[in-house]
């Protein structure tokens, strides 16, 4: 029995076992919960992010794994969606989103990143892309002109004098204690 | 069928009747208490009249209140249905023949609790779907939410529900950028976008649920009546989980529907409208409920806060009419769940109604709407009022304790002391003989009729004794008290319903105990209510809160004893020592007030007690129909709120920013988030500056370093979000905060099964 080999000409242990758990993650949060389907996939892309990392051997590659793992998943976003005029990235975007409503990560997740996803799926994708509210029919909705009686005027007029003697509401309720103040002095002063 | 006519002059019947005996029952109340302050005080004048002055507007709120309350016996308990009302009369045969019309529910949210508000929505789409008239409803979760994380969950959680439901294209999720005018503007942008789209809508609140069959039937109403411009539905207290929040819905349950009834039989379309519940006809509310802007600044002026009842006024003014619907089922809402929520919402609603101050001199209001408005304004100022009436009845019972009677002799009237002009006056007067003649002869005939006048009074308040002082107490007995007593009667008669109040010994139990709370409660809600008029009055103002629906936690000792220590010191302990010192009998009169607020404290912890609802029970304590035989559309809420509420929390140093996390770190919710965001040009370079220099922060110190406000701003980036997510994956984990290498251990470690605020 042979075990798959990874052997970077690049990079250290630690450094290759950081990117490891990384794109696991990443995978794990793309609801690919298989332990083997994640593997399968994640040995792709280190494979891929050790032949980048010859090249740029001052990236991490941790950052180039996931650069590598976030490509390879917009592009197979990009070909399921089967939008080609569309930039990879926001391909990536929106085909995310479908690849959820169309429930994909539940009823496929051993299908993510394989071309033979099921057409249902497929057919879903391209079928619900997000809604975030129906078209929109615009109306004008815009106060009428109120007649509020002589009373506001009168008021606008106190609220202005209020605004220049800011101080007046203090004096009232200083007035207001005094006044309780009085009447329990009153009520005692028996 | 009635026609226009006969309906106009039976309502002007109705309202002649009602307004009749509150007229009637006010004057003989005040007439009561005049006499025996002119017993008391052998006349009437400075402080009697004051007291007098302060009690008129009292007696007449408890006036009407007792006449609403007794036409809604009338009309339930004795006629059985009101011919008037629109809600009362169709047959199955006839509702099946209407055709219904599209229709969309509104959702309005601000920052709430987001698996309650979408599982609650799912319970209302599932109850319309039963019905088989999806076809005509759509549902539109309009948030307003500004913070950061419940802006994310609630995204989650549509998508989740549309899936789930399969309801892509029937449930649509709008957050608006700015949120202007709060509710009312939340609701008037669904209608400027959409609105021309439906012929109804049904307004919401965060928690509110309807049955579907109800939310069918309200359409064929609506539809059946052309000229009904908004129809309200009396929602019931649902998921009370304290005491106090138990105590609340039994009274609702008990006694809101004759209320209801009673309001309903002399309004008649007329009504006004609460904000949530309730159906609207969306072409004449965006044509005529706009909201005008107010003279002056907050708290008194600026943006309408209450604008419920303002719409319902602008709805009538348009011409279209305004209609309760008690005797539709299936309307329901939460209710606060603590004394001190309670007070909170008070403090939001009182500032709101006397803002319509302002609107009750305006000439463009029809028929109640003024009387509406002014409504809502005393339902305020009665508590000030009250408070008043208790101070000058201690000042006035100083008096007479100390036989100091403000008027022992009374002051002469003009007539009278013409009546005393002496015969030497008249005689030293420089006027011709005859006239001196004529002088004498007129003052023999005033004298007669003082004379005559002041028996006839004394006769009058000397006949009727001491009784003003029991009769007065016994009216006010009978207002309070009869009509609890008719409807406490009424059920005990129906088996049927008694048995939905969990029986009879527990319903009389709890009627025991629920007057209790109200006769405690009632002295605390004088002193608070006085207080934020007072606070509104001297300009300060409220804010836009979220407000609390179930008790989360636990009792909070704290805060009770901070919002309640200063009014239990001064308003309990010291008023009631010095009335006690002063007077010691008026005090005795007091104490049932002084009681409340002294225990305002314990009244507050002990009523904040959970207490389980337990579905289904048939007895105990403050049971309600709605809790002995649970409506499908609840128990459905329920089963799948305490599902969601069993999963496991989020880790605890992430629950704080979990929504932050979800967008940042999960790819499905950063696309959502990202595609929901309305396209906008790229921003120019200063605002990049700022993006990147919070985006720096997020990496290096975690959310917990960023200020609301700019993770906020972060969320409206499209570029800085997608740049994080890649960020936080792909630098290695010496150049991230701990945080965020916490998070990425955790998250979704847990595989399908989902955390609490990740709505699954």
């Amino acid at each position: 029995m042979t075990a798959p080999t990874f052997n970077p000409a690049t990079g250290t242990t630690e450094e290759w076992n950081e990117a490891f758990a990384r794109v696991e993650d990443y995978f794990r949060a793309h609801r690919v919960h298989s332990r083997m389907h994640q593997a399968q996939l994640v040995y792709g892309i280190l494979a891929r992010a050790a032949e980048r990392h010859a090249a740029e051997p001052g990236t991490p590659p941790v950052t180039l794994a996931i650069a590598e793992a976030n490509v390879s998943i917009n592009r197979w976003l990009h070909q399921q969606i089967g939008e080609n005029a569309m930039d990879i990235e926001k391909a990536g975007r929106l085909g995310r989103v479908a690849f959820l409503l169309a429930d994909g990560p539940t009823k496929h997740p051993e299908m993510f990143l394989d071309n033979d996803l099921p057409e249902d799926v497929r057919s879903g994708m391209r079928l619900r892309l997000e809604q975030s509210g129906p078209n929109m029919e615009v109306s004008s909705m815009v106060g009428r002109d109120m007649d509020l009686g002589l009373f506001p005027e009168v008021a606008e007029f106190a609220w202005d004098f209020l605004n220049k003697w800011r101080f007046l509401p203090t004096i009232i309720l200083l007035g207001l204690f005094a006044l309780i103040a009085f009447a329990i002095l009153a009520l005692i002063k028996l | 069928m009635i026609t226009a006519q006969e309906f106009r002059e039976r309502l002007v019947r109705r309202r002649g009747t009602y307004f009749s005996l509150v007229a009637i029952t006010s004057i003989l109340g005040v007439l009561v208490l005049a006499a025996r302050l002119w017993r008391e005080g052998k006349g009437l004048a400075g402080l009697e009249l004051a007291l007098l002055l302060v009690f008129i507007p009292l007696f007449w709120q408890l006036c009407m209140g007792f006449w609403i309350a007794a036409l809604g016996i009338w009309v339930r308990h004795i006629k059985g249905s009101d011919a008037l009302a629109i809600d009362d009369k169709m047959t199955p045969e006839e509702e099946e023949a209407i055709p219904l019309a599209p229709t969309a529910v509104l959702i309005p949210v601000y920052n709430e609790d987001v698996l309650r508000v979408f599982e609650g929505v799912r319970s209302v789409y599932r109850s319309v779907e039963k019905t088989g008239k999806l076809d005509h409803f759509e549902f539109f979760i309009l948030s307003d939410s500004d913070n950061p994380n419940r802006w994310i969950e609630e995204e989650t959680a549509w998508m989740e529900l549309c899936k789930q439901l399969n309801a892509f294209g029937k449930i649509f999720y709008r957050k608006r950028r700015k949120a202007i005018n709060r509710k009312s503007g939340n609701v008037a942008d669904f209608c400027r976008r959409w609105g021309a789209k439906y012929r109804y809508m049904v307004v919401f609140d965060a928690d509110s649920v309807m049955s579907g069959d109800t939310l069918v039937k309200m359409v064929r109403l609506m539809e059946k009546h052309p000229t009904t411009g908004i129809l309200q539905t009396a929602p019931r207290a649902i998921f009370s989980e304290t005491v106090f929040g138990r105590v609340f819905q039994f009274a609702n349950a008990l006694y809101s529907p004759v209320f209801m009834s009673g309001l309903n039989y002399w309004q008649a379309g007329e009504s006004s409208f609460w904000g949530h519940n309730a159906i609207i006809r969306v072409k004449p509310f965006i044509e005529h409920c706009d909201l005008p802007e107010l003279p002056g600044k907050e708290p008194f002026g600026g943006r309408i806060l209450s604008h419920d009842l303002v719409e319902a006024a602008l709805m009538r003014r348009a011409g279209y009419a305004v209609w309760l619907a008690p005797s539709l089922q299936g309307s329901f809402e939460e209710g606060p769940p603590t004394l001190i929520d309670s007070l909170k919402r008070d403090r939001r609603w009182c500032q709101g109604n006397l803002q319509h101050f302002w609107l009750l001199f305006s000439p463009a209001w029809k028929g109640l709407s003024r009387m509406n408005l002014a409504g809502g304004v005393l339902n305020y100022l009665t508590s000030p009022i009250w408070l008043t009436f208790l101070l000058l009845s201690a000042f006035l019972a100083r008096d007479n304790a100390l036989g100091r009677h403000a008027h022992p002799e009374a002051e002469p009237a003009p007539i009278v002391q013409l009546a005393k002009v002496t015969d030497k006056a008249i005689a030293d007067a420089p006027l011709a003989p005859e006239k001196k003649q004529t002088l004498a002869e007129v003052r023999k005939d005033f004298a007669a009729i003082a004379r005559d006048t002041k028996v006839t009074l004394k006769r009058w308040f000397d006949e009727v004794g001491d009784a003003p002082r029991f009769l007065l107490f016994v009216v006010t007995m009978v207002m309070l008290f009869g009509i609890k007593t008719v409807i406490v009667g009424a059920v005990l008669l129906d088996k049927k319903r008694v048995a939905g109040f969990g029986g009879r010994s527990s319903f009389l139990v709890s009627i025991a105990l629920e007057t209790v709370f109200f006769a405690l409660l009632a002295p605390i809600l004088m002193v608070f209510h006085t207080r934020f008029v007072v606070m509104t009055v001297l300009g300060q103002g409220v804010k836009w809160v979220t407000q609390r629906r179930n008790i989360g936690d636990g009792v909070d000792w704290r805060e009770p004893i901070l919002t309640f220590g200063g009014v239990t010191l001064i308003f309990g302990f010291g008023w009631g020592a010095i009335t006690l010192l002063v007077t010691p009998t008026f005090f005795w009169w007091l104490f049932p007030v002084i009681l409340g607020i002294v225990l305002s404290i314990p009244f507050s912890i002990i009523t904040s007690f959970k207490m389980d609802e337990e579905p289904g029970a048939t007895a105990g304590l403050f049971r309600v129909p709605d809790l002995v035989s649970e409506p499908p559309v609840l128990a459905n809420l329920r089963d799948h709120l305490s599902k969601a509420q069993a999963r496991i929390e989020p880790h605890e140093m992430l629950r704080a920013d979990y929504g932050l996390m979800l967008v940042i770190l999960d790819p499905y919710v950063n696309a959502l988030h990202c595609s929901l965001l309305r396209q906008r040009k790229s921003p120019p370079p200063e605002s990049r500056k700022y993006y990147a220099a919070i985006s720096e922060r997020m990496l290096a110190e975690g959310p917990g370093a960023i200020k609301r406000e700019d993770k906020l701003a972060l969320l409206y980036d499209t570029e800085s979000l997608n740049r994080l997510h890649l960020q936080v994956w792909s630098l290695p984990a010496e150049k991230v905060a701990p945080w965020w290498r916490l998070a990425i251990s955790q998250y979704n470690v847990f595989g399908r099964e989902p955390v609490r605020q990740l709505y699954r």
